[in-house]
């Protein structure tokens, strides 16, 4: 009789299942990406509100222990310092014009971060806050290398001179495996700029060619709903035709937050990275070099080696010399992040953000 | 694109086979068909994962029982279930047997209910039960012992084991209840 009571019940449930109709698997991932969006929002929520909380104990408790006299409470989180070249009257305070003071925050309106580009195209353009640019090709191992050239103030090529400075200390390492020289420009990035600022990007390596580098590149900043964003206008030339490409921010730089001798303690070693973008390995030596290899996948073959030189709140920042005689100093540009654990760095690369292993 | 080939082909096989799991469960269709749904969403959200499971069914029938039972999914969906199940139309092909079996199965608690659909439907062992719904292998001895005989006066199929006769002829699991 529990047969019965099995067969019974199965009837039931083909009855069931066979009375709905199979939704479409498009509105399946359709459900999944409002989910998706709803957690976002829910934690962009939760995170504004412990933003309030915090920012009403700390009015508290200013209340209650008292400022000091002679604060502006107003003034007081600026960076500015003496070096700074606001205009008279304007309402966006300058930044410091320090560049040992970090000053282009990348959570600010500024152009500094690693951004993403959500369009078909793809790929990734991080802005460093000495000016230095990468951006991403189809198919590229490391991202373009590329330096802000115009719209520069004195005082913000003063501080990139003095960021170089400090740079081509750190890039100095005692390898024989490199040559890469030390960033020369003379001009940069420091936030915040204003809006309508544009840079123009002197790209000019063979690997970049895509992006009709020679009549030069252009970047916008646009807020919309979404936030800030930054729009990349690439004039068309002979052999390629301009676009326009919008990027979203989805890492934040900032300066001075890691030493060389703690980054360099946690990446030191090799490291690979096994995925659809192909296999990536990784060796990064005592003195700051690099050795980055991409084999097969998605991504061009290729042997980079460079050099760690910079050290940012996010991780390390690899510039790789140039595999065919050029005149830019540096040609492709990497951002190596190291992980929650010991075992795990995250690299950004042409391709974006892989996972590496350590593997020895 | 395998991924997305290999979730394609795992949801068109298996979707209405839940749906009629979780129906049978809970005993309302337009919950389990959208809770069946969501699980599949929040699934594909992590499809690597899941499909590296042993059974990515029971993931899938787990999340869905569990959708399907929140108190708070419920709160939230009162109304629009309300709305679905006062226009959804009687399952078509029961028989009044069937219907007999349906009314049963609601008058037992969701655990009793849950444990006898994962046994005499899936075809679950006590140990698989006991793993997807996380309680121990008593207790779900328990369930399906309870569950059978509260069924008994019912159901004239559990008559017999209302009254202490074994359920599977030809297992051992009957030694197990």
């Amino acid at each position: 009789m529990p047969e019965s009571f099995d067969s019974m019940l199965a009837e039931l449930a083909d009855a069931a299942g066979g009375s709905v109709a199979l939704p479409d698997l498009a509105a399946v991932r359709r459900r999944a990406g409002q989910r998706t969006v709803r957690r976002r929002m829910t934690a962009s929520a939760i995170a504004f509100a412990l933003l309030c909380v915090t920012g009403v104990a700390g009015a508290a408790i200013d209340g209650r222990f008292g400022r000091p006299s002679g604060v502006n409470t107003a003034s007081a989180p600026s960076g500015s310092s003496a070096g700074a070249t606001g205009t008279p009257g304007s309402a966006t305070p300058s930044p410091s014009a320090t560049a040992s003071s970090g000053a282009a925050e990348g959570t600010d309106g500024s152009f500094v971060g690693v951004w993403e580009n959500s369009a078909a195209r793809g790929g990734y353009l991080m802005v460093f806050p000495d000016g230095v640019v990468g951006l991403s090709e189809t198919g590229g191992a490391s991202l373009c290398y590329g330096r802000v050239s115009s719209g520069l103030t004195a005082s913000q090529t003063a501080a990139v001179k003095a960021q170089d400075a400090a740079n081509s200390t750190a890039t100095a390492p005692a390898s024989t495996s490199t040559s890469v020289p030390s960033v020369s420009a003379s001009n940069s990035i420091v936030s915040p700029t204003p809006s309508s600022y544009t840079f123009a990007l002197p790209f000019s390596a063979v690997e970049c060619d895509g992006y009709g580098l020679s009549s030069g590149l252009a970047l916008a900043k646009v807020n919309g709903e979404s936030g800030l964003t930054l729009t990349l206008d690439s004039p068309s030339k002979a052999s390629t035709t301009g676009y326009q490409a919008s990027y979203a921010r989805v890492l934040a730089i900032s300066s001075g937050a890691l030493s060389r001798a703690t980054v360099l303690t946690q990446l030191v070693g090799d490291w690979t990275s096994i995925s659809s973008a192909g296999k990536q390995t990784l060796r990064i030596l005592k003195d700051g070099s690099v050795m980055y290899e991409t084999a097969g996948g998605t991504i061009a073959s290729t042997v980079d080696f460079g050099t760690i030189g910079a050290y940012y709140s996010v991780g390390a920042r690899v510039l790789t010399g140039c595999t065919k005689t050029e005149a830019l100093p540096y040609c492709g540009v990497l951002l190596i992040q190291p992980g929650a654990s010991a075992s795990e760095v995250t690299v950004y690369s042409g391709s974006g953000p892989a996972t590496f292993t350590r593997t020895g | 694109m395998p991924d997305e080939l290999d979730f394609d082909e795992f949801y068109t096989a298996s979707f209405r086979r839940i749906v009629g799991q979780i129906y049978a469960m809970t005993g309302n269709l337009a919950e389990a068909e959208d809770s069946v749904q969501e699980a599949y969403a929040r699934a594909w959200q992590r499809w690597k994962e899941v499909r590296g499971y042993g059974d990515p069914e029971a993931w899938i029938r787990t999340v869905a029982y569990r959708l399907s039972v929140s108190a708070w999914r419920k709160s939230v969906n009162r109304r629009t279930a309300h709305r679905r199940a006062a226009t959804s139309p009687e399952l078509p092909g029961l028989t009044p047997d069937h219907l007999v079996l349906v009314s049963a199965l609601r008058r037992i608690s969701a655990e009793q209910r849950r444990a006898i659909v994962l046994y005499h439907l899936v075809g679950l062992t006590l140990a698989e039960i006991a793993e997807e719904t996380g309680n121990p292998v008593g207790t779900v001895k328990s369930h399906l012992s309870r569950g059978r005989k509260a069924l008994a006066p019912l159901v004239s199929e559990f008559a017999e084991v209302g009254a202490g006769g074994p359920r599977r002829s030809g297992t051992d699991l009957a030694g197990e209840w």
